[in-house]
């Protein structure tokens, strides 16, 4: 087949796509849209919800027993304020990422270099937040030694705080060193490959 | 950029300009892959649209996009399919007034998969040049010079000939 053949069967009407079927593809990405759309605020309303509430639950004992300030607030203060550090960095990253939009004007060899420089930003930022978690952990004793100290809670408490507090810990670094780093070098070597091609 | 603003455009660029998306999906996926690869170019176009420059031309900033995307996908979404599946099986099946009349689905698919065969820089052009893209457009899309881009698609012409022309041509 000569290539001018190529061209007619290419410009051919079965190679255009029928108008149900666009029309087909522009409901199915709705939806899946508005799925995200739900999804993403479903999560962030249930997230702000029991912060609130939790917050709200621990300043009316606060100020009903008169121990805000007092030395033995300090590490649950330290605790609830570690959540919300977390969410106000998740909503600032989502907002910065909504307002900044790839340049499109670049061609495609410059935004593969972008993304692949974004990506090696991301792995360190991953890796960033797994040592923030290990760090944490040595806080988080000297927290629970001191409402073991201020006889606030007593042993047997201690130890399933302890648990609790290992194992959630454990999960989130396992889950952010299995999932996130995995995605972002698996999207390291996609990207990789494509740009051997422009060597 | 509203909401509405940018719905209004994602819905006028997918009547004037669907065939692009479709060509694209087609030629970097097959089967089921193209539905899930077309849902992906249709949200890359979706998240490019308030960086759109007015006066710029419609077309090159969509093959941008849209070639962009498909160079970096990423395969077998299991999941995804699944949900793709579910939502199939709600819509009635197609009309038979779809087909084209004398048309030549099978060398057709043929010229497709031949097409995926290409690497992907490669199978990018190729794509480009059956659009009917210049020289000049096509090596600013990519990054490239307009002499490696000629010389590139000299030989891919070639080369696609020569695979159209087997009998056996091996469908991937």
């Amino acid at each position: 087949m000569s290539y001018d053949e190529i061209e007619n069967l290419w410009r051919s009407p079965q190679n255009q796509p029928a108008e149900r079927q666009m029309e087909e593809e522009r409901q199915r990405f709705a939806a899946r849209l508005r799925r995200r759309h739900i999804g993403f605020v479903a999560y962030f309303v249930f997230v702000l919800t029991a912060l609130t509430a939790l917050t709200i639950w621990i300043g009316i004992r606060w100020l009903a027993k008169g121990t805000l300030g007092s030395a033995s607030a300090w590490p649950a203060l330290f605790l609830l304020a570690l959540p919300w550090a977390a969410a106000i960095l998740f909503v600032r990253r989502y907002l910065q990422h909504r307002r900044r939009h790839p340049d499109y004007e670049r061609s495609i060899a410059t935004a593969l270099q972008a993304a692949r420089d974004e990506n090696r930003t991301a792995l360190a930022r991953t890796t960033g937040i797994l040592r923030l978690q290990a760090m944490c952990v040595p806080p988080l004793a000297l927290c629970l030694w001191q409402l073991h100290a201020t006889g606030l809670a007593r042993k047997h408490e201690i130890w399933s705080m302890a648990l609790f507090f290992g194992v959630s810990l454990t999960l989130s670094a396992g889950w952010t060193g299995l999932v996130c780093l995995t995605q972002l070098k698996k999207e390291a070597k996609r990207i990789d490959e494509v740009m051997k091609c422009y060597e | 950029m509203t909401r509405q603003e940018q719905q209004t455009h994602f819905d006028q660029w997918l009547r004037e300009h669907g065939a692009i998306l479709h060509h694209v999906s087609r030629g970097f996926a097959g089967g089921d892959d193209a539905k899930d690869l077309m849902q992906e170019l249709l949200l890359a176009m979706w998240k490019a649209i308030p960086a759109f420059r007015q006066g710029a031309k419609v077309s090159t900033f969509l093959y941008r996009v849209a070639h962009n995307a498909a160079l970096t996908w990423e395969r077998s979404r299991r999941n995804y399919r699944r949900r793709l599946e579910k939502y199939e099986s709600m819509m009635p099946p197609p009309e038979a007034t779809d087909r084209v009349e004398g048309a030549d689905p099978e060398r057709l698919e043929r010229l497709y998969a031949a097409i995926r065969a290409l690497p992907p820089l490669d199978r990018s052009l190729i794509l480009l040049a059956l659009d009917g893209m210049s020289y000049r457009e096509m090596a600013e899309i990519h990054g490239l010079s307009e002499s490696n881009t000629g010389a590139r698609l000299s030989r891919l012409k070639q080369k696609l000939s020569t695979t159209m022309k087997e009998p056996n041509h091996e469908l991937r």
